[in-house]
């Protein structure tokens, strides 16, 4: 998995951002055990504590589960998934309007184009 | 964990010095060999000539390149880049110097005994040992002494003498190694200082015992005296023999814990 | 207890005060990054710390302390020199290390060395400076130390061998023990880094959680560093 995070940003939130967007598309099913800490943080290449520190965000946002065998698994709770994809994909369609906007193009040539796709 | 330090310091001057062992045996063999060809072929003597004086510069070399090799041993692995690793070994520093000391003593041996042999190989005839030996005996009892404390006393300062001058070495060494730059010069510098000490020690000795023994001066002073009415100088003078390296190890562990300075 | 502590601690070398007034707590279990440019006495604590100077004032504590035999055991150092000794094969080399460090797993440095194409009858003679680097890496890697410490593991290395050894340190370290990575390329490392260190002209500028100080200051840690000590 190549990801590049950005240095200037904590490393946390960016894995956190980055499973949240697995879990959203479905890469990560539901009731699907997460790779453990070390290979994360391998494949990532980063601190094995700070792929640590961003599951436990996903675990208070309740998206992610720890077993007894400590495995961490991604929640059932499918209209939870379903809120946090929204979330994400409102937040990325404002960071695009955002920058439509700077390029001066309004909303209605943006749906116009949308239309014509 | 000595013996542990014993073993990689044995196996690194074995490597140094086994080929040499053999190219002196060699040559002594050699020697030997051409020794007897030029006696039925007297035209191949230079051969033999030239067999000889190698084998003879052989043998003179062969205790001062242990010595060297054993020197220079110590000044790679433990104050050189390889002195990252052996000072972060979990042992006491006493423990490493310990080990090489040990070790160029035993090399020391086995270059002599290789030495004699060689010696043996090249020149050994029926009864020639036995002639040395009663020509050395002849010798001490000329002397007054007893061949057995002959014998003792000159291999033990042969000994101490030798490990004196390799400590001595190491310590000049470590004290050297600490400055910034220059460290070999510096070397030379504190092992020059060391010899003036041991001078000055010399002399110190040599008072005490006439302080002790007060003939002695008369004794010097006459021509005929013999070595038993000298008896107390050759005492105190092998006791200081004795003392210089066992001195210069200590002090040489003392100031390897706090002078160590690598690069 | 903490891993390592430096009380009130000194070095001057001769009449240049190298080292002043350090105090530093390092807890087990952190990648720590000790980061400052050449000369601001990164490697002269580090030294300190494996028992290969001594201090002038103060003292550093390993475990509760002084370091020595027992520090020994537990550190595993990887300083910026190639302290191998030449003449020796890697199958001895690693005959070394098992005989002096009972932490060492060799059948471990042996699977690491294959993959970098390194077989055990290899003489250290032969090898390029990069090789010699790579497997004084793998040795360092190979013990299950405490503490770790490794003095510019990748200065002067191609990205491949770089992409390397950040790999090995991340997947070969015990999660008990604490990884001290001195270096003043901080860009390449910072991703790692539990905790950065800033050191400069011999005192603690700085002792921080890396995400922490991203945070306060939107800024990436190697620019924050820049500005802090305008290269």
């Amino acid at each position: 998995m190549k990801i590049e995070f950005d240095n200037f940003r904590p490393i946390y939130v960016q894995i956190v951002e980055q499973l949240k967007i697995s879990i959203a598309s479905g890469k990560y099913q539901s009731g699907e055990q997460l790779p453990v800490v070390r290979n994360l943080a391998s494949d990532f290449k980063v601190n094995p504590n700070t792929v640590q520190r961003a599951f436990m965000e996903l675990e208070n946002e309740k998206l992610v589960y720890t077993d007894r065998t400590n495995g961490r698994y991604v929640t059932d709770d499918k209209k939870l998934i379903e809120k946090v994809k929204l979330e994400l994909a409102k937040e990325k369609i404002d960071e695009f309007l955002t920058h439509m906007h700077n390029l001066g193009i309004n909303n209605k040539e943006i749906i116009d184009y949308l239309k014509s796709k | 964990m000595l013996n542990k330090l014993l073993k990689y310091d044995v196996k690194s001057l074995a490597k140094s010095l086994v080929p040499f062992y053999g190219l002196v045996l060699l040559l002594g063999l050699l020697v030997r060999i051409s020794g007897i060809v030029q006696e039925h072929f007297p035209v191949t003597s230079f051969i033999h000539g030239m067999m000889l004086i190698f084998f003879i510069i052989l043998i003179v070399a062969i205790l001062f390149y242990t010595f060297f090799i054993s020197i220079r041993r110590f000044y790679r692995n433990v104050l050189k880049d390889e002195g990252y690793l052996t000072n972060t070994l979990p042992v006491k520093r006493s423990s490493i110097i310990l080990s090489q000391t040990i070790t160029s003593f035993v090399f020391s041996i086995i270059s002599t005994i290789i030495m004699v042999l060689a010696l043996l190989v090249a020149f050994y005839t029926k009864g020639s040992l036995s002639e040395i030996f009663e020509l050395i005996n002849k010798l001490f009892i000329a002397m007054e002494i007893e061949p057995w404390i002959g014998y003792s006393y000159t291999i033990m300062t042969m000994i101490t003498g030798y490990m004196g001058y390799v400590l001595i070495f190491y310590l000049a060494l470590i004290l050297g190694h600490q400055r910034y730059s220059n460290k070999i010069v510096y070397s030379i510098v504190y092992g020059l200082v060391i010899y003036g000490v041991l001078q000055v020690l010399s002399l110190i000795t040599v008072g005490l015992t006439i302080l002790i023994d007060p003939n002695l001066i008369e004794v010097m002073n006459n021509e005929y005296a013999t070595f038993k009415d000298m008896a107390s100088l050759f005492i105190s003078s092998g006791i200081l023999s004795i003392l210089i390296p066992i001195g210069c190890y200590f002090l040489s562990c003392k100031f390897i814990n706090t002078k160590l300075n690598l690069e | 207890m903490e891993l390592v502590k430096c009380n009130k601690l000194y070095k001057d070398y001769g009449f240049e005060k190298v080292l002043k007034d350090i105090n530093i707590t390092i807890p087990k279990g952190r990648i720590v990054g000790l980061l400052g440019s050449n000369g601001s006495g990164k490697t002269t604590l580090i030294k300190l710390i494996n028992d290969l100077i001594t201090p002038t004032k103060g003292e550093v504590l390993i475990n509760g302390e002084k370091p020595g035999v027992n520090s020994k055991k537990i550190i595993s150092y990887l300083p910026e020199r190639t302290y191998l000794n030449r003449d020796m094969k890697v199958s001895e080399i690693l005959e070394y290390f098992n005989d002096f460090y009972s932490d060492f797993d060799t059948n471990k440095a042996i699977k690491l060395l294959k993959k970098l194409n390194i077989n055990t009858t290899d003489k250290l003679k032969t090898m390029s400076k990069g090789t010699k680097e790579k497997v004084q890496l793998v040795l360092v890697m190979s013990r299950k130390a405490d503490l770790y410490i490794l003095d510019e593991p990748i200065g002067g290395v191609d990205p491949a061998a770089r992409d390397y050894i950040l790999d090995t340190i991340l997947t070969n370290f015990n999660k008990e023990a604490s990884i001290i990575i001195s270096t003043h390329l901080i860009s390449d490392i910072e991703r790692i880094l539990d905790d950065v260190i800033f050191i400069s002209n011999g005192e603690i500028v700085l002792y921080e959680e890396a995400d922490k100080l991203r945070k306060k200051e939107k800024k990436s840690i190697d620019a924050i560093f820049r500005e802090m000590f305008k290269c």
